[in-house]
């Protein structure tokens, strides 16, 4: 999958299921400072990564994950 | 009132040199012996700066409609009962357990049979009341790997002591941070039909509130547990763990059933989250002096 389809299919979701105001969603935007999403949201995310992506996500891996370009740089890894 | 004004700030108290006493005296002397000796310690917590007596005192007074002084004799009675279960905790973790009798009715083994042989995840959600740890006991009997959510203020020698003595019963110790770390690993430990306890009775910082009704007026309780069984699609299960007497524990599990797949997800959190707030005021109404909050839970001031 390409990092725009990643990039699109997120967005969707964190505004979608999440609402979150299109326009914070930069690749730079922080996902807790930024954003403001709290672990409910982020069951959310666990969630619609397996609809949406087809894999789990590991506590290990999300470590660093810190900002939205970041989150769609993992996906794209988890992809190949 | 938002639902941070409603957060707990306290945090439990002892250390690894009082779970080692506590448990040597109780496995050579008896755990009335110890209830003796707590009973001198208890004024001090009622009338320590954190203790809560206020709020615990207002809330027999105020939701539970006692007069005066049987509000005051219930605070008393519940400061000594909580001395008691904190002994009884810390036997517990130092494996001074043959003292102790654990009675289940033929609805609470069900639902614990049921609990086990789920190939899913299940979640159970409980409050501050009696003493879970016992549940503790009962995952030792079997495969389940049971992950319990812990929250900030336990004491470290605490968590320490607690996290070895549930080791062995399969029991494991999650810290709930300020990252989301911990739904990773409870998302993990779901897929792998796991149980995941948490508790639903004490906001903390940083925890996103559903707002209920309990005992006659709305307050804020975590949304955790109710929200991880609608959007992970698990069964939900309440567990308390009563004191019925001298050394006597009486399960009551139960579980939140409802057929609503046909409503919103916010509607069916708020709907599991109503449920156990009766289920919690049946359990504090048939055991009044069991209910360990010590804080003022519905900012009464």
């Amino acid at each position: 999958m390409e990092k725009e389809d990643i990039r699109k299919t997120v967005c969707r979701f964190l505004v979608d299921e999440i609402e979150l105001d299109e326009e914070k969603l930069t690749d730079g935007a922080r996902l807790k400072e930024d954003l403001g999403i709290d672990s409910l949201d982020f069951v959310d995310i666990v969630v619609i990564c397996e609809r949406e992506f087809g894999f789990k996500i590991k506590p290990e891996e999300m470590k660093n994950v810190r900002t939205l370009g970041q989150f769609y740089d993992y996906i794209g890894e988890k992809l190949g | 009132m938002n639902a941070s004004d409603t957060q707990w700030q306290g945090q439990t108290a002892g250390g690894s040199f009082g779970i080692r006493a506590v448990t040597f005296m109780v496995k050579n002397f008896g755990a009335s012996f110890v209830y003796f000796f707590m009973a001198f310690a208890i004024p001090f917590y009622v009338f320590s700066k954190n203790g809560g007596r206020k709020a615990v005192f207002g809330f027999y007074r105020r939701r539970m409609g006692f007069g005066f002084w049987k509000s005051v004799r219930f605070m008393w009675g519940c400061y000594f009962n909580f001395g008691k279960v904190v002994v009884d905790k810390f036997a517990f973790y130092g494996g001074a357990t043959k003292r102790y009798g654990i009675e289940m009715d033929a609805s609470a083994l069900a639902v614990q049979k049921e609990i086990h042989s789920n190939e899913c995840g299940s979640i159970i959600v409980s409050a501050h009341v009696g003493n879970l740890e016992a549940l503790g006991t009962l995952f030792s009997q079997h495969d389940k790997e049971c992950y319990c959510m812990v929250y900030g203020g336990e004491h470290e020698e605490i968590l320490k002591k607690r996290s070895e003595a549930l080791k062995a019963n399969h029991v494991h110790l999650v810290p709930v941070g300020e990252d989301a770390d911990y739904i990773f690993e409870i998302n993990n430990a779901l897929d792998e039909g796991g149980v995941i306890l948490m508790m639903a009775d004490r906001m903390t910082e940083g925890s996103r509130g559903v707002w209920c009704s309990v005992f006659g007026k709305e307050t804020s309780i975590p949304a955790g547990a109710f929200a991880l069984s609608v959007k992970m699609d698990n069964p939900i299960y309440t567990a308390f763990v009563m004191r019925t007497g001298h050394c006597k524990y009486k399960v009551y599990w139960d579980k939140i059933d409802l057929h609503d797949a046909g409503d919103s997800d916010k509607d069916r959190i708020v709907a599991r989250a109503e449920v156990f707030c009766r289920r919690l005021e049946d359990i504090v109404r048939k055991y009044p002096m069991q209910w360990f909050n010590f804080y003022d839970f519905w900012r009464e001031g």
